[in-house]
C-alpha cells in the first residue's frame, strides 16, 4: 500500500454514508414509472444493496490479511489482475464523467447560468486533486466534518418542509395497485446501480480501514442510515408534492426543499441544497478517483502515484470536452445502457466471479496448508 | 512540493477568475416581480407582471406608484414573459412572485399549455397561489390599486388568505397540486378566484388609494370549477363553502340554524373530512366523516342540545349537498376528490370503472357522518 496511514471504521462508515446519500441527485428518475410506490423499491434497492455489499465483503473474508491488490491478485493470478485493474479505471472514469455532469446541470441551471462545463470541470478536477493528493486519512477527516453539517441540514430542512407543507398521507396509496411486478426491476437496479450500488469503488478505502477484517459491518451501517435518509426524502416527495407534482424533477431533495417558505424570507433553501449535493458528489468522486489512482498505481508501480491521477483526471476532463453536450441525451443512455448493462456488469458480474473463484482458492490454499 | 502547492493555487485562481465573469447579479440590478397574469390574446398568451419599484419601498418613499405592469404578448408564455425585458430597465427576477392569476377567457379555453411555464422555469418557486380573475382580464386585476397595502399582489394574496381563514370560502393552490389535478385522470380542478368590484377604471389611478371609499375594490370570490384543464364556471358563495366543508379543513366559518322562531349564528372552527369509499349493494357510495367544534351564541337548555346539534349538522347538511348536487348534476366534475378516494381505497373496482368515470360520477351516493361538539353555549 502506497499510503501508511489508515482510516477508523467510524470514518469508514461515514465515507459509504456520504457515498450513497450522493446518487441523490439524479434518482428522482425512477419516479415517473413507480410514482407513489417509489418508497417500496426504495426499501427493496436497500436490502439488495446491503446483500451485494456482504457479497463482495467475502472476497477479502476468503483471503484476509492482504490489501485490495494483492487479494485479487491471489485470486485470479496477476495477469488478470492487472486487466482488470485496467478495465475498471476505466468504468470507474466514466463515472465520474457522468456525476460530474449531473451537479455541472444543477449547478448551471438553478445557481451559475453561465459557468461553462469546461471551467466547472477544470475546477472540481482541481479541487479533487488537491483532496488526494493529501491522502486518505485526510480525505476521511474531511468528510467527517461534512457528515456533520450534512446530517443537520437534512435534519433542519426537514423540520422546515414538514412545519411549512400540508401533508397528505392519502397520497401513498394505493400500494401495489399493479401487484409486485413493476417495482422488482427497479429494485434490482437501485441496489447494484443508483442509489444503493456502485460500491465497489468503496473498497479501494475499505483496505485502510483499521483493523479491517472485524469491521465489514461499518459499511452495512453506511448503508443502512443513507438507505434511511433517502426513504425519508422520498416519503415527503410523496405526501407532499404528491404522486404526480414529484415526478417532474429528477432531483428529489431540490424540489422538496423549493416548498419551504415561510412568511415570504424563510426561502430558497434549495441553493444550500444544491451545495451539500455539491459536497456529496465530490465526495463520490474522490472515492472513485482514489480506487482508480490505486488500481494503475498497483499495476504500473510508479514512484509518483500522482501522476496517474493526473492521466485519470485528463481523460475525464477529455471527456467532457468531447462528450455530447445535451444532457437529457446523456441521461437517457445512462439509464437505458451504462445502468442497465455497464453497471450490471462492473457491481455484479465481474466482482461475483471474483468472489466464487475465491472461495475455491480458499478451499485449494486451505488443502495446501493441510497437506 | 511547494511547487506543487503553488501550481495548484494558480490553477484554482485562474478558475476563479473565470467564473467571476459569470455575471451574477448583483440585487439592485434585478426588478422583482412580484405577481403574473396570463391572458388570452390574439398573438396567443398575453403575459402582465406585476414588478416592485423598489425606490418606492425604500426608506425615502416617492409619490411614484409601489408597482409597475409590464404586458406583451407572445406565441408562448416563455415567449412573452422575454419579451417583457423591452419595458424594464433591469432584469425580471421572478422568483418571489405571491401569486399567479389567470384570466378568466384563458380559463375557459385550457390553462395546461400556459402553465407549464411556471412549473419547470428554473426560476420560478413552487409556493405561489394560483387564482382565477372573476370573469375578468388577469391584467385588470395586477393594474387595481390596494388602499390597505402598497403591494397590490401582496393584498391580493391577504385576501384570500383571510377568506379562506376567517370565512372558509376561498382556498389556496400552489402550483403543483394544479399539476397533480391536471394530470390525473378524472379529478377536476377548483382554484380561487378574485373578483374586480366598482369601476375598474378609477381602481387604476393613484387617487383610487387616497379615498376612504374606492370606486374600485378587488374582493376575493368563489371557487372556479375545471374539467380536465377548461374552466366549466363558478361554484356559488354557499356552495364554495360546502365544497370546502367537504374538500379540506376550515379554520373558521359560520352556520346558521332556526331557534325559538329567531335565525342565528354558529360559530364553526376546526373542521375536517375523511372520505372513504363502499360499495353498498354494488352502488358506489362514499362516506363523509366530518368533525367540528361550534360555538352557539345563545341559552340552551341540556335536554336541548342533541335538538340543536341536529339543526347545525342540518345547515352543514345542505351546504354540502348543495355542492355534491351542482358537481354532479351542473358539472359532472369531480372536484372534491371522490374518484381518488375510490382508487386508493378499491383500486380493482376503480380500474373498471375509470374510463366511464364521467358516467359513474353523477350516480355516487354520500352518505355523511357528522361529529359535531357544541363548544361553548351563552351562558346566563
Amino acid at each position: 500500500m502506497e499510503e501508511k496511514t489508515l482510516i477508523s471504521r467510524g470514518q469508514f462508515w461515514v465515507i459509504v454514508f456520504m457515498y450513497v446519500f450522493a446518487n441523490d441527485l439524479i434518482r428522482g428518475f425512477y419516479a415517473e414509472e413507480l410514482t407513489n410506490n417509489l418508497w417500496i423499491p426504495i426499501i427493496i434497492g436497500a436490502v439488495g444493496g446491503v446483500l451485494i455489499y456482504f457479497v463482495y465483503t467475502l472476497l477479502f473474508r476468503n483471503v484476509s490479511g492482504i490489501d485490495f491488490g494483492d487479494t485479487v491478485t491471489h485470486v485470479v493470478s496477476k495477469p488478470v489482475c492487472y486487466i482488470l485493474f485496467l478495465v475498471y479505471p476505466l468504468y470507474f472514469l466514466c463515472l465520474v464523467f457522468f456525476n460530474l455532469r449531473d451537479i455541472y446541470e444543477v449547478v448551471n441551471i438553478f445557481l451559475v447560468q453561465e459557468v461553462k462545463l469546461l471551467w466547472f470541470s477544470l475546477l472540481v478536477l482541481a479541487l479533487l486533486f488537491y483532496l488526494l493528493s493529501k491522502g486518505v486519512e485526510v480525505f476521511a477527516r474531511f468528510t467527517t466534518m461534512l457528515f456533520y453539517i450534512t446530517l443537520f441540514i437534512f435534519v433542519s430542512f426537514s423540520g422546515l418542509i414538514m412545519s411549512f407543507n400540508r401533508i397528505h398521507l392519502n397520497y401513498i396509496f394505493p400500494i401495489l395497485e399493479y401487484g409486485f411486478g413493476p417495482v422488482i426491476k427497479p429494485a434490482f437496479l437501485m441496489s447494484y446501480a443508483i442509489p444503493f450500488g456502485e460500491l465497489f469503488a468503496l473498497f479501494g478505502i475499505y483496505q485502510y480501514v483499521k483493523q479491517k477484517d472485524k469491521n465489514y459491518r461499518y459499511g452495512v451501517y453506511g448503508l443502512i442510515m443513507a438507505s434511511v435518509v433517502l426513504l425519508l426524502i422520498t416519503l415527503m416527495n410523496i405526501i407532499i408534492l404528491g404522486p404526480v407534482a414529484m415526478t417532474i424533477d429528477i432531483h428529489p431533495s431540490l424540489r422538496i426543499t423549493r416548498r419551504i417558505e415561510f412568511a415570504v424570507f424563510v426561502q430558497r433553501f434549495d441553493i444550500i441544497v444544491i451545495n451539500v449535493m455539491m459536497v456529496l458528489i465530490i465526495i463520490k468522486l474522490a472515492v472513485l478517483l482514489s480506487t482508480t489512482k490505486y488500481m494503475l498505481n498497483y499495476v504500473f508501480k510508479l514512484k509518483k502515484p500522482n501522476i496517474l491521477l493526473i492521466a485519470s483526471l485528463l481523460i475525464v476532463f477529455g471527456i467532457c470536452l468531447f462528450a455530447p453536450k445535451n444532457y437529457t441525451l446523456l441521461l437517457d443512455f445512462r439509464i437505458k445502457y451504462i445502468i442497465r448493462y455497464v453497471n450490471l456488469i462492473f457491481e455484479i458480474i465481474i466482482p461475483f466471479l471474483l468472489v466464487l473463484v475465491s472461495f475455491f482458492r480458499r478451499n485449494q490454499t486451505k488443502k495446501q496448508k493441510a497437506n | 512540493m511547494k511547487k506543487q502547492k503553488i501550481y495548484i493555487l494558480l490553477i484554482i485562481a485562474f478558475g476563479l477568475l473565470m467564473l467571476s465573469g459569470c455575471k451574477k447579479l448583483d440585487v439592485s440590478e434585478y426588478t422583482t416581480v412580484i405577481a403574473m397574469g396570463i391572458d388570452k390574446s390574439e398573438k396567443g398568451v398575453k403575459v402582465s407582471a406585476q414588478a416592485v419599484n423598489d425606490y418606492v419601498l425604500g426608506s425615502k418613499p416617492t409619490q411614484s406608484s409601489p408597482v409597475v405592469i409590464f404586458s406583451e404578448e407572445g406565441a408562448t408564455v416563455y415567449d412573452a414573459y422575454l419579451k417583457l425585458a423591452s419595458f424594464s430597465v433591469n432584469r425580471l427576477f421572478i422568483f418571489h412572485i405571491q401569486c399567479l392569476v389567470i384570466g378568466a377567457e384563458l380559463a375557459q379555453e385550457g390553462i395546461e399549455e400556459y402553465i407549464e411555464f411556471f412549473v419547470h422555469y428554473w426560476e420560478t418557486q413552487h409556493n405561489f397561489n394560483v387564482v382565477v380573475a372573476h370573469d375578468e382580464k388577469a391584467e385588470d386585476v395586477l393594474k387595481m390599486r390596494s388602499l390597505l397595502h402598497n403591494i397590490p399582489a401582496v393584498a391580493v394574496e391577504s385576501k384570500l388568505e383571510n377568506f379562506e381563514k376567517i370565512y372558509g370560502v376561498s382556498k389556496i393552490t400552489f402550483i403543483d397540486e394544479i399539476v397533480t389535478a391536471l394530470k390525473l385522470p378524472n379529478i377536476c380542478l377548483t382554484l380561487s378566484s378574485i373578483a374586480i368590484v366598482g369601476d375598474k377604471e378609477k381602481g387604476k389611478d393613484n387617487e383610487a388609494t387616497q379615498t376612504t371609499d374606492p370606486e374600485m375594490k378587488l374582493k376575493a370570490s368563489t371557487i372556479a370549477v375545471f374539467k380536465n384543464d377548461k374552466m366549466l364556471g363558478w361554484l356559488s358563495e354557499e356552495e364554495s363553502l360546502g365544497f370546502r366543508h367537504i374538500y379540506d379543513k376550515i379554520e373558521k366559518t359560520v352556520l346558521h340554524i332556526e331557534h325559538n322562531n329567531k335565525l342565528i349564528y354558529v360559530g364553526v372552527k376546526n373542521t375536517s373530512c375523511k372520505m372513504s369509499f363502499k360499495l353498498e349493494k354494488g352502488e358506489p357510495t362514499i362516506i363523509l366523516k366530518h368533525k367540528m367544534n361550534v360555538t352557539v351564541p345563545v341559552e340552551i337548555a341540556p335536554n336541548e342540545m342533541n335538538q340543536i346539534r341536529d339543526k347545525i349538522n342540518e345547515d352543514l347538511r345542505r351546504l354540502m349537498d348543495l355542492a355534491i348536487f351542482t358537481a354532479q348534476n351542473k358539472y359532472n366534475a369531480d372536484i372534491f376528490g371522490f374518484c381518488e378516494t375510490i382508487h386508493q381505497t378499491n383500486p380493482e373496482y376503480y380500474q373498471s370503472i375509470k374510463d366511464r368515470y364521467d358516467t359513474v360520477f353523477p350516480t355516487i351516493k354520500v352518505r355523511y357522518q357528522f361529529e359535531t361538539t357544541i363548544d361553548r353555549t351563552r351562558s346566563k
